[in-house]
């Protein structure tokens, strides 16, 4: 009996299960993920703000873009090595078509006059594919969430039994400079005696991004305590009342405006990669190489905005 | 009551099975890859699927994004999440551009070598298997990069 109900229940719904774990791999993308290149949901989210180049004047025969000699003399042809496949193409070298070049990261522009000067060398195109990733990725990278950014922004809490002072107001920011993830600004505000800032007191956080700030009052020493895991609704940020500990001894602070950059961090730096790859992977294909390398620039940039990036 | 007891296991079954989920990159739809296979995919074909690719990849790493007061770990983890699908995106790019290459194209002259295509087809199978077994929701525990010592 037991093992017909494990053969009539148990193993098909195991085996379902299975079956859907298996099929289940590429689920958890959005449901509006289209087939490409039929889909229409491509609307150039990908495209990004940031240090665009200006689009120069298109140089005619041996010129400067950027700083960066390159090779391009009129319209000639470049002999096809042998060395390998990729480097069979036979690109036609047309003046303008290394503008692109222009919008490169500056650390690559040395590979990138090189290879503009022997353009079917295949070992300097994987070189260059290889240089931008790397800066791509390094630019992106200091875009990465930084302890104590959650905490940005307004938090108020309200106390009643400090006499003047019935509100206080801190602001948490977190410093600029990179590498510095253990201080930030505390701004206190006295919206009772007056609008203006009531003083700034120094914000510590630890790894973890939690932190804490304090500023001591001419009505007593108030402790702000900060968590980064602020819910919805609620905040477990504290504002304590130090020595008399009265009804205010612990009044919850409420995150009351957030500026909390993470969010918009993360879409530049998810743009920027895209825009990258999308780059880089003409220099990594020896196909696409070839047929962008012999547009023009107008029809490269319309193919490939993300030349414009840099 | 068996058949109670199987349509709850059954449900049992599919919902254990949707608490699987993974975050890996979806494969290239079957159409273009056969075109890739068959070298019927001009140039400019291959450049306009490779930068909707990106594209979507793009969309998608950005929907990963955290809430407003998301925590500073939920954040860190999610931005590794959308740093992985994004180098899982590029790789099948790179493998998309592998088959290409194992048929008669461009860059090989309208020739495909043998040995070659082989070639390009194993390490189009070999890139492929490392994006569709990458799940990014395991791949991003940390987002700080250690580089190897030696490979």
């Amino acid at each position: 009996m037991s093992m017909k109900i494990f053969t009539l229940t148990i193993l098909p719904a195991l085996s379902l299960s299975l079956l859907f774990q298996a099929g289940c791999a590429n689920r958890s993308y959005p449901s509006n993920y289209s087939n490409f290149p039929n889909g229409s949901n491509n609307t150039g989210t990908s495209t990004t703000t940031g240090t665009k180049a200006p689009a120069g004047p298109v140089p005619t025969g041996t010129g400067t873009i950027s700083g960066m000699e390159y090779a391009g003399n009129g319209t000639g042809t470049v002999s096809a090595s042998t060395a390998s496949g990729a480097a069979a193409i036979a690109p036609t070298i047309d003046a303008q078509a290394p503008e692109s070049y222009a919008y490169l990261p500056p650390s690559v522009t040395q590979t990138a006059t090189a290879l503009a000067q022997d353009p079917s060398n295949t070992a300097l195109r994987m070189q260059l594919a290889g240089e931008i990733m790397t800066a791509c990725t390094t630019d992106a990278a200091t875009l990465a969430p930084q302890p104590g950014e959650p905490l940005m922004g307004d938090w108020l809490a309200t106390c009643t039994d400090t006499g003047e002072i019935t509100y206080v107001y801190v602001t948490a920011k977190y410093p600029t400079q990179s590498g510095s993830f253990g201080t930030g600004l505390a701004k206190f505000y006295s919206a009772a005696a007056n609008s203006s800032e009531a003083g700034v007191g120094m914000l510590a956080m630890n790894t973890q991004g939690d932190g804490n700030a304090y500023y001591v009052t001419t009505y007593g020493t108030y402790l702000a305590t900060f968590t980064d895991k602020p819910t919805a609704g609620t905040a477990t940020a504290q504002l304590v009342s130090g020595g008399s500990g009265g009804v205010c001894s612990r009044v919850a602070a409420a995150l009351n405006a957030s500026r909390n950059p993470i969010p918009k961090k993360h879409t530049e730096a998810m743009s920027r990669l895209g825009a990258c790859y999308r780059q880089a992977m003409v220099f990594v294909s020896p196909i696409l190489y070839g047929y962008v390398y012999n547009l023009n620039p107008a029809a490269a940039q319309s193919l490939l905005p993300s030349f414009n990036y840099y | 009551m068996k058949k109670h007891l199987a349509q709850a296991l059954f449900i049992v079954g599919v919902l254990s099975s949707l608490s699987f989920a993974r975050t890996v990159v979806p494969p290239a739809p079957s159409n273009i890859t056969s075109a890739l296979a068959a070298g019927t995919a001009d140039a400019g074909t291959q450049l306009v699927w490779h930068n909707q690719l990106i594209a979507e990849c793009t969309t998608i790493a950005i929907s990963f994004a955290p809430a407003q007061r998301d925590s500073y770990l939920n954040a860190k983890q999610k931005f590794g999440k959308g740093f992985c699908y994004m180098s899982m995106c590029m790789t099948r790019s790179v493998a998309l551009d592998f088959l290409a290459q194992s048929s008669p194209n461009q860059a090989n002259g309208g020739t495909a070598n043998t040995t070659m295509q082989t070639t390009y087809r194993n390490t189009y199978n070999s890139l492929m298997g490392q994006v569709s077994g990458t799940d990014c929701d395991v791949a991003q525990a940390s987002t700080t990069p250690v580089m190897p010592t030696s490979y």
